[in-house]
């Protein structure tokens, strides 16, 4: 069933990106083939394809994460998210203890060692990355003001 | 004679400080990422990718870096696949048959012991086939025009959909959505396709991005799911010391294993993790007349562990000979090779020999590091196993999302990684192979670059695909591999059933 929903999708997607394709145009200098052919041919191999899992899916049951772990795996998916969104208004040290921290409580520590784990570790990548390898790290628009 | 003199050149080269520093660096970290659980080299390499870019290494440092990693990983994953019966990647698998037993019988010393020196034969061994091997392939595709390079990246792909994971059809759908995210941006033309007029995406996306989101992050969901059971004991090690009967009686196991793991290395596709069940099932074949295989037989940790080494030297030749590699670790090298502006192909060994021998030299240099690290140092290692996962884990995280961030300043790099992760994880879960979507993001747009300039050459005469002798056999080669899934679903030889049933070679 798995495969089915999956050939069904990537149906979909193929249906999407072969229309894209059509779509694209010559360049202004532009060789015999252009631009448009090799896109069309990505699609043209993936529509069989895609058929094929529709028509004969495997018999390999899909195991998927018991009913209790997705709240769990919602939280990681958001910290990763969160962790893109705060990095440049709040800088390194801010964002990389929050979400070091909701992550160490997701691989379960105790709030008081993950918060721990969280300073201590960002502030050893700051030295490591940011003084001794000389890395660019933010440190945020938030507090650009402070330091200037 | 000439080889011996480039390769002391070589010497002089890797022995600089700072090649010797990172050779170092690179074999240790190779031995710590191959024996956690989940990271391996190919998240290893993509990460160093932007940081070593941004602190400017020079190309040699940065190859003799990667290589060290690959196979500096080969040896520590032994290491959890033995004490913890965890392989850290799927080339371990076969070593867990005997290691683990061994370990449960309080013989997990030597068990770590032979896999090291194995380790040592399989990776010096293996040197001595690339120094023969890489020169005389690549005198042969001098000959390749883009019609040749055309054709034999479409050998890669579909040799590379057949052996790894366990269906055919989802290798190619792997291979398709590697291609489909490779077309993202502007093209040689400069044409911008499935841009949807973001300037954002007119560069792509960068196959750091790609590899660290799919392997990477990805990862992380699969090990939270994994987590809830709580963290293995730790076999105890003893000596880790092995007596000269146990070395003799290993003694031929190692060099046979070594020379057909070498060979499968070669290969693309098939990689560590074939030639280390290739060499475990053909040894036990050989040697094992009391039937001891599988119940803690030292041979059964010498096989697997002497080919899987030997097998990271073969997959450098096709990647420094021909520019296009045949794994996903080899694909990200090459894509930090290309960045470099260093092609590799048949004239990069002659014209960069310096890089070459030096990295060759290096080999050997790691190679005696690491039997140091391994032997007398193994105890040490173990302590990294005892780290919390709710320390290890978001560290792991918070390096890769630095090394990406510090690298291309793009909080929307940031968040393309984690969209590649809920892809990787939703492909993993599903059944499809990760290793094609990486190889496909990086040879994709040289494939369509030689398709197109074939074409220019010819005048839009399509017959250059299939006239030349050469172009002819890798077709040949293209349908034998396109056969070839069909043919063991039928035979399913023990083998290959354990390696579908492992995770897709990294």
């Amino acid at each position: 069933m798995a495969d089915r929903i999956t050939g069904v999708v990537l149906l979909v997607f193929t249906a999407w990106y072969g229309v894209t394709a059509w779509g694209i145009q010559r360049g202004f200098f532009s060789d015999p083939l252009g631009s448009r052919p090799f896109p069309l041919a990505v699609a043209i191999l993936l529509a069989p394809l895609a058929l094929y899992l529709v028509v004969r899916p495997s018999q390999v049951p899909v195991v998927w994460p018991v009913r209790n772990l997705w709240p769990a795996l919602g939280i990681t998916l958001g910290a990763f998210i969160l962790y893109s969104l705060m990095m440049e208004p709040f800088g390194f040290i801010v964002s990389n203890v929050v979400v070091f921290f909701i992550l160490s409580l997701v691989f379960r520590a105790t709030p008081v060692k993950g918060l721990v784990a969280a300073v201590v570790a960002t502030l050893a990548l700051y030295v490591l990355f940011g003084w001794l390898l000389e890395l660019y790290l933010p440190t945020g628009k938030l507090f650009e003001g402070w330091f200037r | 004679m000439e080889a011996f003199g480039l390769l002391l050149d070589g010497f002089g080269t890797a022995l600089q400080p700072l090649n010797l520093l990172v050779v170092f660096l690179g074999v240790l970290i190779g031995t710590i990422i191959g024996m956690l659980p989940g990271i391996g080299p190919i998240n290893a390499i993509a990460i160093l990718i932007p940081i070593s870019f941004a602190l400017g290494l020079p190309p040699t440092a940065m190859l003799i870096l990667f290589s060290g990693i690959y196979y500096g990983s080969q040896y520590g994953n032994s290491i959890s696949t033995i004490l913890l019966n965890v392989p850290g990647t799927a080339s371990s698998v076969a070593t867990a048959l005997d290691g683990y037993p061994m370990a449960r019988a309080g013989r997990g010393g030597p068990a770590l012991a032979i896999s090291a020196i194995a380790s040592f034969v399989g990776g010096t061994l293996s040197i001595f086939g690339l120094v023969l091997f890489a020169p005389l392939l690549a005198q042969w595709a001098i000959r390749f025009g883009p019609a040749e390079y055309f054709v034999l990246i479409v050998f890669t792909f579909t040799t590379i959909s057949a052996l790894t994971g366990s269906n055919f059809v989802k290798g190619l759908v792997a291979t398709a959505i590697g291609l489909a995210i490779a077309t993202v941006g502007l093209d040689l033309t400069n044409v911008a396709r499935f841009t949807f007029g973001q300037f954002r995406l007119y560069d792509g996306f960068d196959f750091v991005v790609v590899t660290i989101g799919l392997f990477a992050v990805s990862e992380v969901f699969t090990l939270v799911e994994q987590t809830r059971g709580g963290q293995a004991a730790v076999s105890k090690v003893g000596r880790v010391m092995i007596t000269v009967k146990e070395f003799t009686s290993s003694f031929w196991v190692m060099i046979r294993s070594s020379i057909s793991g070498f060979m499968v290395g070669v290969l693309p596709g098939a990689g560590a993790t074939i030639a280390s069940f290739l060499a475990y099932t053909t040894e036990q074949r050989l040697v094992d007349r009391e039937g001891n295989f599988g119940k803690g037989d030292i041979r059964g940790v010498a096989a697997p562990e002497a080919a899987n080494n030997a097998s990271v030297s073969g997959a450098l030749i096709p990647l420094l000979t021909l520019g296009v590699p045949g794994s996903g670790t080899t694909a990200v090298m090459l894509g930090a090779l290309l960045a470099l502006n260093l092609a590799p192909g048949p004239l990069f060994i002659t014209r960069n020999a310096d890089l070459f021998w030096g990295l060759i030299a290096s080999m050997y240099i790691g190679n005696v590091m690491l039997l140091v690290l391994n032997l007398p140092l193994v105890g040490l290692f173990v302590r990294i196993l005892l780290i919390p996962r709710w320390v290890l884990v978001p560290l792991v995280v918070a390096i890769a999302y630095v090394a990406v961030y510090s690298a291309t300043s793009s909080p929307f790099d940031l968040f393309a990684m984690t969209v590649f992760g809920v892809l990787g994880f939703f492909m993993k879960k599903l059944g499809f192979p990760l290793a094609p979507v990486v190889l496909a993001v990086v040879l994709g747009p040289m494939m369509e670059v030689n398709l197109r300039r074939a074409l220019s050459l010819s005048n839009n005469d399509w017959s250059v695909f299939y006239v030349s002798p050469i172009t002819i056999a890798l077709w040949a080669m293209t349908l034998v591999s396109l056969l070839l899934p069909m043919v063991l679903k039928r035979r399913k030889p023990a083998a290959v059933t354990i390696v579908k049933e492992a995770d897709g070679e990294k």
